[in-house]
């Protein structure tokens, strides 16, 4: 079976604490396919990031569901919902890294639960660290890292595991040309492996994404396919 | 040795050296203060328990109205051998005489004998001319010989010092042979201060004390073992309340502690959401709490354990027994009854690290039912 995230009628809507709520996801129905990118683009509090972390199971939805390998995992009791996330690998856009952790520490951080030893985790830490380039920084405190240092580090530690699912928010917003470049090599790498990949970012930085990555935008609560 | 999960857990304890050598230093003083509190009155009940099963059964003394008087020992023994449940009889030679540091309670022993329990502590039992002396009698000296007064002053040569952990009783005691006893008190020939009655059985000791009492011709006093204890028991009643009385402080210290975990865990929410992003399960969660609890929290129970033991049955630590039961000579040694002391010792350590290790699980166990999302975000976490 190809692994494959989808939406059934996914709604999530806040309370306004007036008795009123604000539907951020109405009703949306989209599949994301493994193997490909799938950018999900919109203005500033469309419900990008609410979105993903509904797919990532960081957020029950109101109603609806989601489905990963046609399996409904936002219906599953949060101990099964957060071992479903050991193959989910999310980028987020503030970062949420662990201060106070070195960088090589906040890349292990995923793996101590899979039971591998230490130097295991050390040297697959590494190995990602090297891909984006962030191998000088290793024992260095995240909180002495620059905006885009924290940036990578948050995609190597979403990478370290070889997720079945990516999930990504601005994974390019604090880089520059050569490195945005890198990141969307590495992504695009996941999608070489049969991973979904799914990013949200802006219009303008949809555009710099290699190949023919699915589009979307999120307008109004609803996810709209974009043709190119 | 160590699993991932449990050399990651002390790493994060390293993570934080002040916030951990604080918990540290919390965790092993109450363990110390608390372990201490109620491990004091426990050591003397143990102590002077072991030490009255050395002692006669029954008791018997002669009185009048003015007090005890010494018993004709034939007369005594013919009729306390017809009182059914006795075993065995043994006149006693004991009285109070000056020495040079004040009074001090001097017995006669016969050539033969020493109290059960304790005559392997003792190499040899003193001859004519020679005492076996208790540890407070001649505090801090180490003379060879004592002068005693009483019905006359003569030297006697020291050849030993009666058991430390017998002190409790001894403190002042000193033993002679049963010929220099009777003159230095002044006991003529045939008699006896007091009889030392043994029982077949423990419980027969108050059953028999009418038929005891009813067997002499003349008045006596009849103490048990039991009623002894009872003494005993009723004077260190002092210390007992002032140790339950301070132990207050140091129960509201353990509540404090866990106030001060709790809220440290449920600081670290957006971690525990951080890690449930990661993948780490609600269980995994709880392990690394309670492996980074008992990481510190062992090691400083086990040394605010062994400081409780050490103040209350090491050598010359004199503040307790000071505060609590007002002593002002040397201290006496306590007996340690390992079973005893070992309840009590779990007891604090429970007492004090199973709140701390819970106030650290409940964060965590907590975090469950709520979304990662909600505890990365601090949302209705706190």
């Amino acid at each position: 079976m190809t692994a494959a995230l989808t939406c059934h009628n996914l709604t999530v809507a806040f309370p306004l604490g007036n008795g009123k709520k604000r539907v951020v996801l109405n009703k949306l129905n989209a599949t994301f396919p493994a193997g490909q990118i799938s950018i999900v683009s919109g203005a500033i509090g469309a419900g990008k990031s609410t979105l993903l972390n509904v797919l990532a199971g960081l957020l029950r939805p109101t109603s609806g569901e989601v489905r990963a390998n046609d399996q409904a995992v936002s219906r599953w009791m949060g101990v099964h919902r957060d071992r479903w996330r050991q193959q989910v690998g999310i980028i987020f856009q503030h970062h949420h890294l662990l201060y106070g952790y070195t960088v090589l520490e906040n890349i292990m951080l995923p793996l101590i639960p899979w039971g591998r030893t230490l130097s295991a985790c050390r040297r697959k830490s590494i190995a990602v660290l090297q891909q984006v380039d962030l191998l000088r920084c290793a024992g260095d405190l995240v909180n002495t890292l620059s905006g885009g240092e924290k940036q990578k580090t948050t995609i190597a530690r979403a990478l370290v595991t070889q997720p079945l699912f990516v999930l990504a928010d601005e994974p390019t917003a604090h880089q520059d040309d050569e490195s945005a470049a890198l990141v969307l090599n590495l992504l695009d790498q996941c999608t070489a492996r049969k991973a979904v990949v799914i990013v949200a970012t802006h219009e303008t930085q949809a555009q710099a994404f290699p190949g023919k990555p699915l589009r979307f935008r999120l307008e109004s609560g609803i996810l709209k396919p974009l043709a190119y | 040795m160590f699993s991932t999960l449990q050399i990651w857990a002390f790493r994060d304890v390293l993570r934080r050296p002040v916030e951990t050598l604080l918990l540290a230093l919390a965790v092993t003083l109450t363990i110390a203060i608390l372990g201490t509190l109620l491990l004091f009155p426990r050591a003397l009940y143990d102590t002077i328990e072991r030490l009255l099963d050395a002692s006669p059964a029954i008791v018997v003394r002669r009185v009048n109205a003015t007090g005890w008087q010494p018993l004709p020992v034939q007369e005594a023994l013919s009729a306390v051998r017809n009182v059914i449940g006795v075993v065995s009889v043994r006149p006693r030679i004991w009285g109070v005489v000056r020495a040079p540091q004040g009074p001090v309670t001097v017995m006669g022993l016969p050539p033969d004998y020493l109290a059960r329990g304790y005559a392997h502590q003792t190499e040899r039992l003193p001859s004519r001319g020679q005492a076996l002396v208790g540890a407070g009698v001649l505090s801090g000296q180490a003379a060879k010989t004592i002068t005693l007064e009483g019905a006359l002053s003569r030297p006697f040569e020291i050849i030993g010092r009666l058991p430390d952990p017998t002190s409790v009783f001894t403190h002042d005691l000193v033993l002679l042979n049963m010929a220099d006893a009777r003159q230095l008190i002044g006991l003529p020939e045939g008699y006896a201060s007091d009889l030392a009655v043994a029982v077949f059985h423990e419980d027969e000791q108050s059953a028999i004390l009418s038929d005891l009492t009813t067997a002499f011709p003349w008045p006596v006093q009849c103490l048990t073992r039991h009623q002894s204890a009872g003494m005993y028991a009723s004077g260190l009643n002092r210390g007992s309340t002032l140790s339950a009385i301070t132990v207050i402080p140091a129960v509201l210290a353990v509540c404090l502690l866990v106030m001060v975990n709790i809220r440290l865990t449920m600081g670290r929410q957006s971690e525990l959401g951080i890690m449930k992003s990661m993948g780490w399960t609600t269980g995994t969660i709880v392990r690394l709490q309670l492996y980074r609890t008992l990481s510190v929290g062992l090691p400083s129970a086990a040394v605010g354990l062994v400081l409780a033991l050490f103040m209350v049955y090491g050598p010359g630590t004199t503040w307790i027994g000071k505060v609590f039961l007002g002593w002002e000579t040397l201290p006496p040694k306590l007996y340690l009854a390992p079973q005893g002391a070992l309840t009590v010792l779990l007891e604090v350590a429970g007492l004090i690290l199973v709140p701390v290790a819970v106030s650290a699980l409940g964060p965590a166990i907590k975090s469950a039912t709520t979304d990662a999302h909600a505890l990365i975000e601090g949302i209705n976490t706190q």
